[in-house]
C-alpha cells in the first residue's frame, strides 16, 4: 500500500520537476523573472523531495543506493540538482540551472522507466563491498562535474555565437561572460578528473579481488579509460599549452557525449557491470 | 467652479523650478543652491508666509523646490519671492523660465525625477541619490513634515524599485560605454587585460581613458608617427610601438581600438592568420571606430575574434536605448498607481477635513466681520474695502499658520485621533469636520486628472 503511494508521490515528483524546467525555459526565451523565481522554488522542493526519498530507500535497504542502474540513476538526477542549486546560490551564473536540469530531468525520466530490481539481485546482494560502493558513488559524482563542466561550455559556445553574430539582447546580457564560463568548466573538470581517476582505481581493485576470470577489454572498461583520457587531453591543453576557447569548449562538449554513451550504451555490452542486468 | 480637490483646499503640493528642460544654463547656473547652504535655504524658506513643509533639489542640470503650502498662489508667490531674496535676481528674469506643478502633477513630477524619468541621460540613477540627499537633509532640519516625510520616502522607495525591477539603467547608452559593456561580457572584469590602440588620435584618447577608468591597465599605442604614439602611450604608462611591431603586438593584445586616418585596411585577414596560431584561442576584441575602416571585416570570420565596427556600437547604443524607453513605460504604470496610493493615504490622513473646517470657520468669521464693517462704515470707497479685506484675511491667515503645521503634524502621531479630537474642541469645529466628512466621499472618486486640472486653475 505505502509503495502504491510512494510511487505516487514519485511520479508527482517528476511532474513538478517538468513544470520547474518548462518555467526554466519560458524565462530562456522571454526573460521572464517571475518564472525564474517560481522555477527556483518548484526545484527546491523537487529537491527537497528527492533527499527524502533518498533517505527513505536508504533505510529500506540498509545500504547507499547505487547498486543498480535505477538506483544510480537517482542518485545522479539528485546530483545534478543539488549540484546546480548550489552554483546558482554561490555563482549566479544565468541558465546554468535550466541546462543542468534539462540533462537532470532526462535522467530522471529514464529512471521513471528503468525497471525496479531492488529486492532480489541476487549478484547485487553477493557482490556488495564496500570498494564497489565508493567505485560507483565517485564514478557518479564525477559524472556530475562532467555534467556541469559540459553546461559551461555549452553556454559558453552560445555567448559566444551572440557575440560573433552582435546579437546584443536581454539574453547576451544576462549569460555570463566568456572568460568565466571556460574558467567553470576548467575547474569542473579539474574536480572531475581525480574523482574518475579514484574510481577507476577501486573499480579495478574491486574486479581483481572479486572477479577471477575479468577482461580487460571489456567494452565499460575501455569505455571508461577513454573518457579519462579525452578529459585528460583537455587538461593538458588547458594548462600544459595554454589554450583556451571554442574549440577547447567544442572539446569538452564532445567529451561528455563519450561520457553518455559511456554511462548508457557500454554499460549493456559489459560482462561483469551487472547495473544494467 | 466646483470645488474637486475639496480634500486638498488648504494643504496643497507644489513643486516650483527650472531644470534642462525649461531653462538654458545660462539661467540655471545663476540659480543653482550651493551644496553647503541649502540647509539654510531650507530654513529660510520655511520661514516664508503660507509655507508648511519644504525640499529643496539642487543639481547641474534642476533647482526644484518642493513644497506644501496652505494656498497655492500664495505659495507660488512666496516660492518665487524667495528664489529672486537668494540668488538677488529679479523675478522676471527667471520667471519665464519657471515650471510649476501643482498636485498629482507635483507628486508625478518628483516620481518621474527620482526614477530618472526626467533625466537627460534617460533611466540615470544618481539623481535617486541626489533626491534623497536632499530630503534626509531637509529632515534634519526639520523642513519636511508628515506629508513630506511620506511623498519622500514613497518617492525614494519606488525609484528603488522602479531600477530593480526593470533594466532601465542596466545597459549603456554611448558609444564608449557599449564597447566596454562588450569587452566585460568577453573578458569578465578588464582587469590586465592588455589593450593596443591604434591611431593616437582624440578617438584613441578617447577609449584609453574609458578603458583605463575601467581596469585595463596595459596600454600599447601604435601610430603612424612614432612620436604622437610616445605621447599618448606616456600619458597612460604604456608602451609605444612602431607601425612595423604591429603583428607582434597583435599576438599579445586583448583589445584593439583601431581609428586611424588610412583609406585602406591597417590590419587584414593575412596579417590576423599570422598572428592566429600564437594566440592559442585567446579571445581578441576589436573595435573599429575609424571611418573608413581600417579592419578587414573579413577578419571576424576568424575564430575567437570579435569585430565590431562603428555602426555595430551605435546599433547596440539604439537598441539599448528602445529598452530604456520600454522600461520607463512599465515604471510610468508604478508611478500612477503610486500616485493614488499616496492620495489615499492622504485622504486617510484625518487632518484634511480638520483644516479645512478650521479655515472655513475663519473665513467665515473674516465674512462676517467685513460686512459689520460696511455696515457700521458705508462711506468706504472700493480701494478701502479691498485693503481692509486683504488685511483681515491676512490676520487670519497668519494667526491660523501655526495650529494648521500642528494639527497636520498630530496627524502623523501615534496618538492622532485624540489630538485631533482636543483640537477641534478648541475651535469648537466638530461639527464642521464631520460635515466635511461627509462630503469628501463622492469627491474622491473625481478622476486624478480632474483634480489636478482643477487646482491649475485656483
Amino acid at each position: 500500500m505505502s509503495d502504491i503511494y510512494m510511487t505516487r508521490l514519485h511520479e508527482f515528483t517528476v511532474v513538478i520537476y517538468a513544470v520547474c524546467v518548462l518555467l526554466y525555459f519560458i524565462d530562456f526565451q522571454t526573460s521572464n523573472r517571475k518564472a525564474n523565481r517560481i522555477a527556483f522554488w518548484l526545484l527546491a522542493f523537487v529537491w527537497a523531495l528527492q533527499t527524502i526519498f533518498l533517505f527513505l530507500y536508504m533505510l529500506k535497504t540498509g545500504r547507499f543506493p547505487v547498486l543498480t542502474i535505477f538506483e544510480g540513476l537517482y542518485f545522479y538526477a539528485w546530483v545534478l540538482i543539488t549540484l546546480s542549486l548550489v552554483i546558482n546560490r554561490f555563482l549566479k551564473v544565468d541558465f546554468i540551472v535550466f541546462f543542468t536540469n534539462v540533462i537532470g530531468f532526462i535522467i530522471l525520466a529514464i529512471h521513471t522507466f528503468a525497471p525496479v530490481q531492488y529486492e532480489s539481485h541476487v549478484m547485487a546482494q553477493k557482490m556488495i563491498s564496500e570498494l564497489l560502493l565508493i567505485h560507483i558513488t565517485v564514478a557518479l559524482l564525477s559524472y556530475g562535474a562532467f555534467s556541469l563542466s559540459f553546461v559551461f561550455s555549452l553556454l559558453y559556445l552560445i555567448q559566444y555565437d551572440l557575440l560573433k553574430r552582435k546579437k546584443w539582447g536581454s539574453r547576451l546580457l544576462r549569460l555570463a561572460d566568456l572568460s568565466k564560463l571556460d574558467k567553470m568548466s576548467y575547474v569542473l573538470n579539474v574536480i572531475g578528473v581525480p574523482m574518475l581517476m579514484i574510481s577507476l582505481i577501486l573499480g579495478l581493485q574491486w574486479a581483481f579481488i572479486k572477479i577471477p576470470d575479468m577482461t580487460w577489454y571489456d567494452s565499460k572498461v575501455i569505455g571508461s579509460f577513454v573518457v579519462l583520457s579525452v578529459y585528460s587531453i583537455y587538461l593538458y591543453m588547458k594548462v600544459g599549452r595554454g589554450l583556451t576557447g571554442k574549440n577547447l569548449a567544442l572539446w569538452n562538449v564532445g567529451s561528455f557525449l563519450i561520457v553518455l554513451i559511456n554511462f548508457f550504451l557500454f554499460g549493456k555490452l559489459s560482462s561483469f557491470h551487472f547495473w544494467y542486468s | 467652479m466646483r470645488n474637486y480637490g475639496g480634500a486638498y483646499l488648504n494643504m496643497h503640493i507644489m513643486v516650483v523650478g527650472l531644470n534642462y528642460k525649461t531653462a538654458p544654463v545660462e539661467i540655471r547656473e545663476r540659480l543653482t543652491f550651493n551644496p553647503s547652504q541649502i540647509s539654510d535655504a531650507m530654513n529660510q524658506l520655511k520661514d516664508k508666509k503660507s509655507i508648511l513643509e519644504n525640499v529643496i533639489i539642487s543639481t547641474c542640470n534642476r533647482t526644484e523646490i518642493y513644497a506644501v503650502v496652505d494656498q497655492l498662489h500664495t505659495g507660488r508667490y512666496y516660492i518665487k519671492d524667495f528664489l529672486s531674496e537668494w540668488f538677488q535676481i529679479e523675478k522676471e528674469e527667471f520667471s519665464p523660465y519657471l515650471f510649476i506643478y501643482e498636485q498629482e502633477y507635483a507628486i508625478e513630477h518628483l516620481f518621474n525625477v527620482a526614477c530618472g524619468l526626467n533625466s537627460m541621460v534617460l533611466g540615470e540613477t544618481q539623481i535617486l541619490g541626489q533626491v534623497r540627499t536632499s530630503f534626509l537633509e531637509a529632515q534634519e532640519q526639520q523642513t519636511t513634515g508628515t506629508v513630506f516625510n511620506q511623498l519622500f520616502k514613497q518617492a525614494v522607495t519606488l525609484a528603488k524599485r522602479a531600477h530593480s525591477e526593470t533594466e532601465i539603467g542596466a545597459n549603456a547608452v554611448s558609444v564608449s560605454y557599449a564597447a566596454v559593456e562588450l569587452a566585460k561580457k568577453i573578458f569578465g572584469s578588464l582587469e590586465n587585460k592588455h589593450v593596443l590602440i591604434l591611431g593616437a588620435g582624440k578617438m584613441g584618447e578617447l577609449a584609453i581613458q574609458n578603458l583605463h577608468a575601467n581596469g585595463a591597465s596595459k596600454v600599447t599605442v601604435i601610430n603612424r608617427t612614432f612620436e604622437k604614439a610616445m605621447d599618448l602611450a606616456g600619458r597612460y604608462d604604456g608602451q609605444a610601438k612602431t607601425l612595423q611591431e604591429l603583428q607582434s603586438a597583435l599576438t599579445e593584445a586583448d583589445i584593439l581600438i583601431s581609428s586611424t586616418g588610412a583609406k585602406d585596411f591597417v590590419v587584414t585577414k593575412a596579417m590576423m592568420a599570422g598572428v592566429e596560431k600564437m594566440r592559442k584561442g585567446k579571445p581578441l576584441f576589436m573595435v573599429d571606430i575609424a571611418v573608413p575602416r581600417d579592419l578587414d571585416p573579413a577578419i571576424a570570420e576568424m575564430d575567437n575574434v570579435f569585430l565590431y565596427d562603428i555602426d555595430d556600437l551605435e546599433g547596440i547604443v539604439e537598441a539599448n536605448l528602445q529598452e530604456r524607453k520600454k522600461a520607463a513605460e512599465t515604471i510610468q504604470l508604478m508611478i500612477e498607481k503610486e500616485i493614488v496610493e499616496f492620495n489615499q493615504w492622504l485622504n486617510l490622513l484625518g487632518v484634511v477635513p480638520v483644516i479645512s473646517a478650521l479655515r472655513e470657520k475663519a473665513l467665515a468669521i473674516q465674512a462676517e466681520t467685513m460686512t459689520s464693517i460696511e455696515r457700521k462704515l458705508p462711506n468706504l470707497s472700493e480701494r478701502e474695502k479691498k485693503v481692509l479685506n486683504k488685511h483681515t484675511k491676512s490676520i487670519i491667515n497668519q494667526l491660523l499658520k501655526d495650529p494648521i503645521l500642528q494639527a497636520k503634524e498630530m496627524a502623523g502621531r501615534k496618538d492622532a485621533d485624540k489630538s485631533l479630537e482636543l483640537f477641534m474642541k478648541i475651535f469648537n469645529i466638530e461639527e464642521l469636520v464631520s460635515e466635511r466628512q461627509h462630503q469628501q466621499a463622492p469627491e474622491s472618486k473625481v478622476s486624478l486628472a480632474h483634480s489636478s486640472q482643477a487646482s491649475f486653475q485656483s
